[in-house]
């Protein structure tokens, strides 16, 4: 029965936005709020800071162009010579299309792989998905969660705290009682 | 009244102010439901016509390309002008959800997934296509650059043809990404409603364990705007892509600057038509008329206007400057094109694309459910007959008259055109019962109440619990 | 293997006939092992699985004789070197016309025919018929074996028998017949073979009750019977155009269906390239009611009416006898006067280098009149343009007529048919009488029309199969030698055949030969005096002899012996030999077939051809099936084809068609054999026409005739509306040094504007070192004669598609001869544009292949890689040619391309393509590398100039075209592509075509003035 946090319901985003700001006051690090939409103001109200994704999509931008242009020169000016067309064996005018449609790609690729990475997606199972309070942040209402992992983490402080903050039904999830 | 409001106030996006209760089970309520009669009824139809349409295929790769109608001067026909149909329908739904994301037209999130779930499934049927209409259909893998490829070989990188394939294929792997990314809360909000053991499950696989976390919707927005971001110069150049098949050739008719800019505008107008019927159909059968409203469909309808006027200036140009560059075979091919043996194809395409739209000019008109079912339907037709009128002319009649010749297809083509159109539908038909057919995570976030507005917190709760009742 | 030994016999010349075990040895190993360098195919694989079934049949039987061993030979046989051909000298009749020819045979059998340079009257060329006889050669439809005791009428009735036994039944029954006082008539087709006609007359002396009869399809008497009359000389003259400097021509198209094409075509050609030094050129002015190729090509065309034959001629007759004084011709409505009184004052400038030629299915009459103005003229005599006769060219129509009345007279009890197809060729009346003959033997190459109604059929050799000779007009004969044993077991030659009856009828004659071969070395042993000579012979294929004696003085006063022609009223049908089919010869042969003609471009059946005019008349239009008639019992269905410069009132078809046997022809066209009611069947039928009401869509290779940017064709459209695809100038222009292309001055703006262009253009510049291969084609001594497309075909395996793929548009000719009309669109101006692929420097198909399956090649190629080709067809789109050829179907599973012994007539050197992929003209690479080879071996680093030549250049007999190395200024090609009428087809696009077209030129006044030269 190890407890994995603690967990809130809120039900306007002005609430959750000002409890985000609270418990980021507070000092609690591992906490998160589960909303059924991007709230704007709130990552910030929470002190999240900026994502790093585009540098990924940005090196895959590049790998991609590098590769386009790599592609067409080795294979036409260097693996395999061939006269097509009285044309040159590598220009740029003619690699252009495929220079920009690989640097998409992989940008793409890189994009999709780094929020996979970053959100730490596909993540199959967590305590706190087996709540059914939890279930409703995919719907209508708004989760503020704080994890028993927090070095400032305690059970009934962390209670407190959250009643504190006007949040209803507040619960403790452990694991293995998510079957019940 | 409702053109009233349109234009003197700024009209509410989602009608009757629903709640996010609401938005949800409303949407999802879709996947939930048992399929209808109606419904089993129109999958059947158009699966079926899909079979027929590849068992032609299948006839075609057994027996050789000659059971359709291409002869000698006209190598391509029925198969390219689907190709490039296809491609051009699927603009529309990657233009909506990224082109009109970046500027922040909160009015694309009623239609942008099923938009989307169109260009994928065009792109198929553009695919299938392309890929069934050379001479030995089983080696297609040598179009792509593998090494170990027959002979040591590479391919050629000067063709046209290898673009399109770097182009399309990009095209669709980048569109289906940016689908899927945007797809993932919504199937997660499935996820948590539905009841049967193995739908929970499916849709358990498949939303990846999305919580609605606001540390992941951070780099969430990241990536859907850099998709946007890209998918946008991505939706312009495939068409340019394509296109370049027909202005890189030296063919009277196809050798043209203008093509690339006149493709795209015709890509994105066949596009919208196609957005239009389809949404047309779907906001009755499904019920969402409060989620798709005639807003939605007007702004679509003057899109549809400005690009017809496009592609009916290119019309005009190209006619112009064939005459005018005072290359011969270039104005012969022009005046052909209007007066030859294709002529009847020439004016269905001017008339269907140009003239037609023109009734958009009255706000009235791009309110009228019914007309603009007609219209767009017009559109598609005349897109159609576009591509093959620029194909078909130009290579009938060029430069040698010893080897002119005239083009009409079997029904194999015919078949094999009807059964894009049964893959097309029974896609879609099963996306719009298995997928949330409206993106509600975006919904609900451009709902009046969806933000906070600081100070007022009660109001807000007031809103989001009690919905517009 | 056993092939070849067989072959290797008939080199060495032995003497034993070919004996039914041999022939079932080379059955059980020949056709496998034949079929293997075909190999690599799998549709060959598949025929090979069956034919290897087949052999192993054959061997079961081969068991009913055991006391026969099998011994497989352990050393390689003589002469032959797998992968290399040798080639043997014989010679091919066509008719009573013998063409040298060269065969190569590769693995034992002939895969290609080439003419034979030592022999005078081909001169090492050759014609689509000489081209297109291997086709006929392996032709699965052949009689295989002779069958006795059929039932007339009946297919299926009778058995199978040995040539032997046939033969002694044929003579038992003319033998009883002689008992019953009935006589025998052997009728033979028209040869000009002295073996075979020695040993005729031999039989007809011995067997006085046995005649023969020379019956061919077509003839034609007019000549022969008006030289007759004025020279009493029975035969035609064969012209030596090299001595002639104008031509006028009535009704003879002696550059198109006339058997002597070939001779007539090399001389006229070769007079046809004026340059600026030598402006000399042959005027050619034709008179004719057709459009015949002859006219195509002709300075000047006359139309005229079927009955103003013999008035126009009498016209120029009449100017010129006026200057020398002799007597005129009256009693002729005056016709076309402006034109005969020029016509006859050219003749008169040329002197005795002009010439007047007459169709000789024109009127003894008309005839007469052109031979007396020649005559006139000094153009007949020894050593002028009238001096040879042609070999066994009399008149035979009396024969013929003489051959009617005793059958119906009932004196004849059995008729032999040699190569004769009465029942398809006949009157109606000819075949009601054959038909009632008491005893019909058929000796023939099909199971055809006549040996349907014969008890007895005898399957014929051909002529590869068999020893013989021939005899020239010149003078000059050749030995026939068997390249191949007879495909089929128990097919004898002719000359065997009759000599078996002879011997059988006359017990003891002929002791001393053997076989036919012992028969024709004999005769020949006074010619070659000995052994060494006879081998000589063989090598060389041709032996020169004394020119037969000049012609004697011309009687004018004989012209009134000579019959008028009977006039016609209404429309007149001009039956002819087509351009493809000769008499029907080729009827089944698939290449013939699908070869256009040259001048409507139709193929697969013959068509009603007529003005617009006419067609207007008779209220019809294209493809609309109309029904002739000739009042006898016998009526045919054709399409109409509407072809501009036809008379009016006439309808132009040809023989050859609507067969009613072989497995390619059967159901393609009408037999126009049919209108003709009696004694000639080549010339003009009054017919009446009517309209069926049905259409069949012709199947026809070019569809659009002019070079203008219009849809339909303006005869006189202004110049800027012309595509300048063909270019064409005045003899003046020649002589004023004027230039036709437009190149330098393209070129020049390049250069003017390098720096600009240059850094914008992807172009390579690409080095050509060492070969770099490129064409010349003359469209002025190019006649459209389509001996290229034929040799095409042979050497690079080129599939035959079938009329409904024509229609379609799907032929795979890699050769093409485009035609292009002018001027009055009612007598229109023809150019004909050989066009194949250009080999393009900077080639637009290269550049849009996804996979590289068409490149170019250091030597200048335009490469195309079967296996690499996936099939996108956009080469196809983007050659501005339009020369490229998809496999759209697996074509050689059609037709007779699959059946065996069909797939011998594949050259081994040449890939068969499959579906699916893209073909072209590759400039007969195959040639080019076997010519690299041989060049390195003989330690040369290049191809000496001359030494490698394409199939269409080897054969074209007007050598209008030229092959070689452009990097070598002194090669022919090079020096060519500098003449002052040196174009390429295209040119403003820039692709830098490897092929150049020197411009036609027409013998006539005026032109345009002379250009600005760059050249200087």
């Amino acid at each position: 029965m190890k407890t994995t946090g603690v967990l809130g319901n809120f039900h306007t985003p002005d609430s959750i936005m000002h409890a985000a700001s609270k418990t980021h006051e507070a000092g609690y690090k591992k906490f998160d709020c589960f909303v059924p939409y991007p709230i704007h103001g709130l990552d910030r109200a929470m002190g999240v800071k900026r994502t790093i994704l585009p540098y990924i999509s940005f090196t895959g931008a590049v790998t991609g162009l590098a590769t386009a242009i790599g592609l067409q020169a080795w294979t036409g000016a260097v693996d395999y010579k061939l006269n097509i067309g009285g044309k040159q064996l590598f220009a740029f005018q003619f690699s252009i299309p495929i220079d920009f449609e690989l640097t998409v790609l992989l940008c793409a690729i890189s994009t999709v792989v780094g929020l996979l990475g970053l959100c730490k997606l596909p993540t199959w199972w967590h305590a706190f998905q087996h709540d059914a309070g939890f279930k409703k942040a995919t719907d209508d209402e708004f989760v503020l969660g704080i994890y028993a992992s927090d070095d400032r983490f305690h059970e009934e402080s962390a209670i407190a705290f959250m009643k504190g903050l006007g949040a209803q039904d507040v619960r403790v999830v452990t694991e293995g009682n998510e079957h019940a | 009244m409702q053109t009233q409001t349109a234009r003197f106030e700024r009209e509410p996006l989602v009608l009757g102010n629903p709640s996010l209760g609401d938005i949800t089970r409303k949407i999802s309520g879709i996947t939930e439901s048992k399929p209808n009669m109606k419904f089993l009824m129109a999958l059947g139809a158009s699966a079926s016509l899909m079979s027929w349409g590849l068992g032609c295929i299948l006839y075609t790769m057994l027996n050789g390309i000659g059971v359709w109608g291409l002869n000698n001067p006209i190598g391509w026909g029925w198969d390219i002008t689907n190709f490039v149909f296809w491609v051009g329908i699927g603009h529309a739904g990657t233009l909506i959800s990224a082109i009109l994301f970046l500027f922040r037209q909160k009015w694309r999130t009623g239609i942008n997934r099923s938009a989307e779930a169109m260009t994928i499934f065009a792109v198929i049927n553009a695919t299938t296509m392309v890929l069934s209409h050379t001479g030995r259909q089983w080696l297609f893998a040598w179009l792509l650059p593998t090494p170990g490829n027959q002979m040591q070989m590479w391919t050629n990188f000067r063709s046209p043809l290898e673009w399109d394939v770097f182009a399309v294929n990009t095209y669709f792997a980048v569109s289906l990404m940016f689908w899927f990314i945007g797809m993932v809360p919504d199937l997660a909000t499935v996820r948590d409603k539905v009841q049967g053991p193995l739908a929970k499950r499916l849709y358990g696989i498949f939303s990846l364990g999305w919580d609605g976390s606001m540390r992941r919707w951070h780099h969430y927005e990241m990536a859907y705007m850099i998709l946007a971001g890209l998918s946008t110069p991505l939706v312009l150049s495939v068409h340019s892509v394509v296109s370049l098949d027909f202005a890189a050739g030296i063919l009277p008719g196809w050798h043209t600057t203008i093509f690339p800019p006149y493709f795209v505008a015709g890509a994105i107008f066949s596009g919208f038509a196609m957005v239009v019927t389809l949404l047309v159909i779907m906001r009755e059968i499904l019920d969402l008329k409060e989620y798709i409203t005639l807003k939605h469909l007007d702004n679509m309808n003057k899109i549809i206007l400005a690009t017809g006027m496009m592609v009916g200036y290119a019309y005009a140009m190209e006619f112009f400057i064939a005459q005018y560059s005072g290359n011969p075979y270039e104005g012969f091919v022009f005046v052909n094109r209007a007066t030859g043996d294709y002529a009847w194809s020439y004016w269905i395409m001017v008339l269907c694309n140009v003239i037609s739209p023109q009734v958009f000019w009255f706000a009235k008109n791009r309110r009228n459910i019914a007309l603009m079912f007609v219209i767009s339907i017009f559109v598609n037709i005349g897109m159609w007959f576009e591509r093959f009128t620029i194909i078909s002319t130009s290579l009938h009649h060029d430069f040698l008259p010893s080897s002119w010749g005239y083009y009409s297809p079997t029904w194999v083509e015919v078949s094999i055109f009807l059964g894009t159109f049964g893959t097309f539908l029974t896609l879609f038909l099963l996306f719009s019962k298995f997928i949330p057919v409206i993106a509600m995570a975006e919904v609900k976030s451009i709902m009046p109440y969806a933000q906070p507005h600081h100070g007022h917190h009660e109001e807000g709760g007031a809103h989001a619990n009690g919905g517009g009742h | 293997m056993s092939k070849y030994e067989s072959s290797h016999d008939n080199m060495s010349s032995s003497n034993e006939p070919l004996d039914p075990q041999q022939s079932s040895l080379r059955d059980e190993f020949g056709e496998g092992y034949d079929t293997m360098p075909t190999f690599e195919n799998p549709i060959s694989r598949r025929s090979f699985m069956a034919l290897m079934s087949a052999s192993m049949a054959v061997t079961a039987a081969a068991c009913r004789r055991p006391n026969h061993k099998l011994v497989p030979s352990v050393k390689s046989p003589e002469y032959i070197i797998p992968g290399l051909p040798n080639h043997y000298a014989s010679a091919f009749m066509l008719g009573n016309v013998a063409h040298g020819v060269l065969v190569k045979v590769r693995e034992g059998r002939p895969v290609k025919v080439e003419g034979n340079d030592l022999h005078p009257m081909s001169g090492g060329k050759s014609t689509a018929y000489l081209q297109a006889t291997l086709m006929n050669l392996y032709d699965p439809d052949r009689i295989r074996q002779a069958i006795i005791g059929r039932v007339p009428g009946k297919s299926k009735s009778g058995g199978y028998s040995t040539p032997a036994n046939a033969i002694n039944t044929i003579a038992k029954t003319i033998s009883e017949a002689q008992a019953s006082g009935k006589q025998t008539r052997i009728l033979i087709d028209e040869h000009c073979s002295p073996a075979l006609a020695n040993l005729c007359r031999e039989i007809e002396t011995a067997a006085p009750h046995v005649k023969f009869v020379t019956m061919p399809s077509t003839f034609a008497d007019g000549a022969a019977l008006a030289n007759k009359a004025l020279y009493g000389m029975d035969g035609e003259f064969v012209a030596d155009l090299s001595k002639a400097t104008m031509i006028l021509s009535v009704d003879k198209d002696f550059l198109g269906t006339d058997k002597n094409s070939l001779f007539y075509t090399r001389h006229f050609s070769a007079s046809r390239k004026p340059t600026k030094d030598q402006p000399m050129m042959v005027k050619l002015v034709t008179a004719e009611a057709t459009y015949s190729l002859t006219g195509m090509n002709s300075d000047q065309r006359v139309k005229l009416g079927v009955n103003e034959f013999e008035a126009f001629l009498a016209t120029v007759h009449n100017v010129i006898a006026g200057h020398k004084g002799a007597a005129t011709i009256g009693g002729y409505a005056a016709t076309k006067d402006a034109e005969a009184m020029e016509c006859a004052n050219e003749l008169l400038a040329a002197g005795d280098r002009g010439c007047v030629m007459v169709g000789s299915h024109l009127s003894p009459k008309a005839n007469a009149i052109g031979m007396i103005i020649n005559s006139m003229l000094g153009s007949v005599g020894a050593g002028k343009v009238f001096a040879m006769q042609a070999p066994y060219s009399n008149a035979k129509g009396a024969a013929i007529e003489q051959f009617r009345s005793d059958m119906r007279s009932g004196s004849i009890g059995v008729v032999f048919t040699c190569d004769v197809n009465v029942m398809y060729a006949g009157d109606a009346d000819l075949r009601a009488l054959f038909a009632a003959v008491d005893h019909r033997f058929s000796y023939s190459y099909y199971d055809d029309e006549t040996a349907a109604v014969c008890s007895i059929n005898m399957p014929s050799t051909h002529q590869f199969e068999s020893w013989g000779d021939t005899e020239s007009c010149d003078g000059t004969l050749s030995i026939q030698q068997p390249l191949i044993a007879p495909l089929n077991e128990g097919s004898l030659s002719l000359g065997d055949t009759l000599m078996g009856l002879y011997k059988a009828l006359m017990p003891g004659a002929l002791a001393t030969a053997a076989t036919y071969f012992d028969y024709v070395k004999a005769l020949w042993m006074p010619v070659v005096t000995d052994d060494a000579g006879w081998e000589k012979a063989l090598r060389d294929g041709a032996v020169s002899r004394v020119v037969a004696p000049a012609p004697s003085a011309c009687t004018a006063s004989n012209l009134s012996q000579c019959a008028s022609a009977k006039p016609i009223n209404g429309i007149a049908v001009y039956t002819t030999l087509g351009y493809t089919m000769y008499d029907g010869l080729y009827s089944n042969n698939g290449w013939m077939m699908e070869c256009p003609d040259p001048i409507t471009k139709h193929t697969w059946e013959n068509v009603a051809m007529m003005s617009k005019a006419t067609a207007v008349q008779l209220k019809v239009e294209a493809d609309r099936v109309i029904t002739l008639n000739n009042g006898d019992r016998s009526e045919i269905e054709l399409p109409v084809l509407i072809q501009p410069g036809i008379s009016d009132n006439v309808i132009v078809t040809s023989v050859g068609y609507g067969r009613d046997m072989g497995s390619v022809c059967k159901g393609y066209g009408s037999n126009a054999y049919r209108l003709h009611t009696s004694g000639t069947s080549i010339g003009y039928h009054g017919v009446t026409v009517s309209d069926t009401g049905k259409k069949n869509v012709v199947a026809r290779t070019q569809g659009y005739f002019h070079a203008q940017h219009t849809k339909e064709w303006e005869p006189n459209a202004p110049e800027k509306k012309n595509r300048d695809i063909i270019r064409d100038m005045t003899i003046d222009d020649v002589k004023n040094g004027a230039i036709i292309s437009k190149e330098e001055h393209i070129e020049g703006e390049v250069i003017q504007g390098d720096k600009f262009i240059k850094p914008l253009t992807l172009l390579s510049g690409y080095e050509y070192k060492g070969h770099r291969w490129g064409m010349v084609i003359d469209t002025s001594a190019c006649t459209g004669c389509n001996a290229c497309v034929v040799a095409c075909h042979s050497e690079n395996n080129i599939a035959i598609v079938g009329k409904e793929q024509v229609i379609r548009g799907r032929e795979m000719h890699w050769m093409r001869l485009d035609v292009y009309y002018k001027g009055d669109a009612e007598n229109p101006e023809a150019t004909i544009e050989p066009m194949l692929c250009q080999h393009c420097e900077n080639a637009p198909c290269e550049n849009v292949c996804p996979v590289a399956a068409t490149t170019h090649s250091p030597e200048g190629l335009n490469e195309m890689t079967y296996n690499r080709c996936v099939g996108t067809r956009y080469c196809l789109n983007n050659c501005p040619y339009k020369v490229r050829r998809f496999n759209f179907l697996d074509y050689r599973e059609r037709l007779q391309g699959s059946r065996t012994p069909m797939e011998y007539v594949f050259n081994p050197d040449v890939t068969i393509r499959v579906r699916g992929v893209m073909e072209k003209c590759t400039f007969c690479v195959q040639r080019i590398n076997q010519a690299k080879y041989e060049a390195k071996d003989k330690g040369f680093s290049r191809v000496p100039d001359g030494d490698l030549v394409t199939a269409c250049q080897e054969a074209c007999p007007a050598s209008a075209i030229t092959f070689g190395n452009m990097n070598d200024p002194k090669s022919a090609v090079s020096v060519l592509m500098q003449n002052q009428r040196s174009f390429r087809v295209l040119e403003e696009l820039n692709v830098r075509p490897s092929v150049t077209y020197l411009a036609k030129v027409r013998n006539k006044k005026g032109g345009e003035a002379p250009k600005e030269s760059h050249h200087g």
